[in-house]
């Protein structure tokens, strides 16, 4: 049970993206499309899920004092390891993240998560955790792509929805990212406001 | 000063077992990677092939490289600095491969470079020397730092299409893109006669992009200077 | 000439925060009062041209004994040992520049822009002139846009934001514009 709380933690309640705004670059950079936002998506929850296996199953051995640079050798380790799997068989999409790809090393919500959560906790709750704020990071980052992708360019994952009937390229160049988001952030913002209101409500019957 | 050198040491450990299982990796996944570099050189070459005067491709099917000892004996110029020629805005990438085919045209492969929006945009492309040399295709193969969905979209099939094939004149009186000839080209016929002179009608597919197009006539035209450095062109 | 070139686009036509979005984590936690900003852009101004310069030789390095795929592993360490050192080292030097910039620099090693900007000054073979001048105008533009922000940011508090678009979202948006209203540098340089 405690997992399944684990997990839908970071997906909604705690959502790196919306809620904590976390790991703003990749997420702003990368989505200017839906592809790019499900590629930097999984290489995030790939070095996610193994920073927070390793960083749990080190925490014994690891001096108080120079706890960070440790979590910051095995991220970074993990890093390059993603980086060059993707460039062997992933090509393509390895070109178009570019450097993105190494900076996943400076993301705050890895290094995040290994302070906060892995080097606290057992290796599966760490594995939820990880899986929880991978998914919820990877989704924003879809859901963000896709609006750009839609806005910008009348396509979600290349597939037209409205073809050329309309098309914001401002929604594609680095503005639109910053407002998209912003709307996006006030959406949530209001959806949670709306719910909150209700719960008062509810009390005071 | 003891716990000093404890942590010290503990620290190195992580690194050089971090260090070790990064190296084995690399070593697991260099093959991988050499592959993939290859395969994308390789696409890139046998696109710039294709014949863009005519149809098909300019060498027969049978000769067009299929693995690197193929494309190495192949190499026409090459040097240890992996930069051929240079201008202060392009660059010719070493090496530069030729080929002859069967009816004695010359074919040079170049790998090109030009500053875009964000950084350098890299193609392939290829100039054919028959009577006269003529720009006969291209292929961009690095753009990342471009803009999507709007400087980007050079990697576009109808894009790349605008810059060739380009005839001798054009390539002497130095490729434009049509903002800045300061015209616009819009039927079909206007669009090949532009290309006789040199410029390129890109304003209308690529909207609001002029420095990445720029970057790949630029690019061209470099390719077509390093041919005129060594002699190709009398 | 190029030098120059160089540097102005580092400054505002790809501005390392506005269009290469780098180094947001600061931009958006740091730009409340225009105090904090200018600290913190001072400090990443530092940092940058010396883990910039640093790493160029230590680039040099990797590419003789054929390491480079331990870049990334290695940029990071060599700066946050550096940020460490700075910190020693002014406090000591400089009592009154470290209550200036102290609380910015442990934030630093966290910070994408340096360790991007490092990646960058690889990825385009700059010389080591070129690096210095582009560090310079990367950490410049960043301060630049930081300094911009925050006032904008001292200023909104005064105003009525709907409830929803309180605090970062409104950030955003504010920032969205900002960056729209760089995007008109992008035909300064002819290139």
């Amino acid at each position: 049970m405690a997992n399944i709380k684990n997990l839908k933690a970071g997906l909604f309640q705690q959502n790196p993206t919306f809620i904590q705004v976390l790991g703003m670059c990749p997420t702003l950079a990368t989505t200017t499309n839906a592809e790019n936002a499900l590629g930097m998506g999984l290489a995030t929850l790939a070095v996610l899920i193994l920073s927070n296996i390793v960083v749990s199953l080190i925490k014994k051995w690891v001096p108080k004092n120079i706890r960070i640079p440790i979590y910051i050798v095995v991220i970074a380790s993990f890093v390059t390891m993603v980086d060059l799997l993707m460039h062997g068989y992933t090509y393509d999409l390895w070109k178009t993240l570019g450097l993105f790809i190494p900076l996943i090393v400076v993301n705050c919500i890895i290094l995040g998560r290994a302070e906060s959560f892995a080097s606290k906790n057992s290796v599966l709750d760490s594995i939820y955790d990880a899986l929880g704020m991978g998914l919820g990071f990877t989704g924003s980052l879809i859901l963000l792509g896709s609006v750009r992708e839609l806005l910008g360019n009348g396509t979600i994952f290349g597939l037209p929805i409205w073809g050329d009937a309309m098309k914001l390229y401002v929604m594609i160049l680095p503005p639109g990212a910053f407002l998209v988001l912003g709307m996006l952030l006030a959406m949530f913002n209001s959806i949670g406001i709306h719910n909150r209101n209700k719960a008062k409500a509810g009390e005071k019957k | 000063m003891k716990e000093y050198m404890k942590t010290g040491f503990i620290l190195m450990l992580f690194i050089v077992i971090s260090g070790f299982i990064v190296s084995l990796v690399y070593v697991s996944a260099k093959p991988a990677i050499d592959n993939a570099e290859l395969q994308a050189k390789l696409k890139a070459i046998k696109k710039v092939l294709q014949d863009s005067r005519g149809e098909g491709l300019l060498i027969a099917q049978k000769d067009i490289p299929t693995s690197s000892k193929e494309l190495n004996s192949a190499i026409w110029d090459s040097n240890e600095s992996g930069v051929v020629y240079s201008n202060e805005k392009s660059k010719v990438y070493s090496p530069v491969y030729k080929y002859v085919n069967s009816k004695g045209q010359e074919i040079y492969i170049l790998t090109v470079s030009s500053i875009g929006f964000g950084g350098e945009v890299i193609s392939v492309v290829s100039f054919v020397k028959d009577k006269e040399l003529y720009f006969n295709n291209l292929e961009v193969i690095s753009y990342s730092q471009e803009t999507p969905g709007l400087g980007a979209n050079i990697a576009e099939e109808k894009v790349k299409e605008r810059f060739y094939p380009i005839s001798y004149k054009g390539l002497v009186n130095g490729v434009k893109v049509n903002k800045d000839a300061g015209v616009i080209l819009s039927t079909p016929e206007q669009i090949k006669e532009g290309k006789e002179k040199g410029i390129v009608q890109t304003s209308d597919i690529m909207t609001g992009a002029t420095i990445t197009p720029r970057a790949v006539a630029n690019s061209i035209n470099v390719g077509f200077e390093y041919l005129k450095s060594k002699g190709v062109i009398q | 000439m190029k030098l120059f070139f160089i540097f102005l686009s580092a400054i505002l036509v790809n501005n390392f925060v506005l269009s290469k979005f780098l180094g947001i984590c600061p931009f958006l936690g740091v730009s409340k009062k225009i105090s904090s900003a200018s600290g913190m852009s001072m400090a990443v101004i530092f940092v940058m041209v010396i883990s910039s310069v640093i790493t160029w030789f230590l680039n040099l390095l990797l590419v003789k004994l054929g390491l480079e795929f331990l870049t990334t592993i290695v940029f990071i360490l060599v700066i946050a040992t550096l940020v460490q050192f700075i910190e020693f080292y002014i406090k000591k030097v400089s009592p009154n520049l470290y209550e200036a910039l102290g609380i910015y620099l442990p934030l630093i090693t966290t910070n994408c822009a340096i360790l991007g900007l490092a990646l960058i000054n690889v990825m385009n073979n700059y010389t080591l002139i070129e690096t210095i001048i582009y560090s310079l105008g990367a950490g410049l533009g960043f301060g630049m846009a930081l300094i911009i922000f925050s006032a904008i940011r001292e200023r909104m508090d005064y105003y009525d934001v709907p409830e929803p678009f309180k605090g970062t979202a409104i950030a955003l948006i504010t920032a969205g514009l900002l960056s729209m209203a760089f995007m008109g540098f992008s035909g300064l340089i002819k290139i």
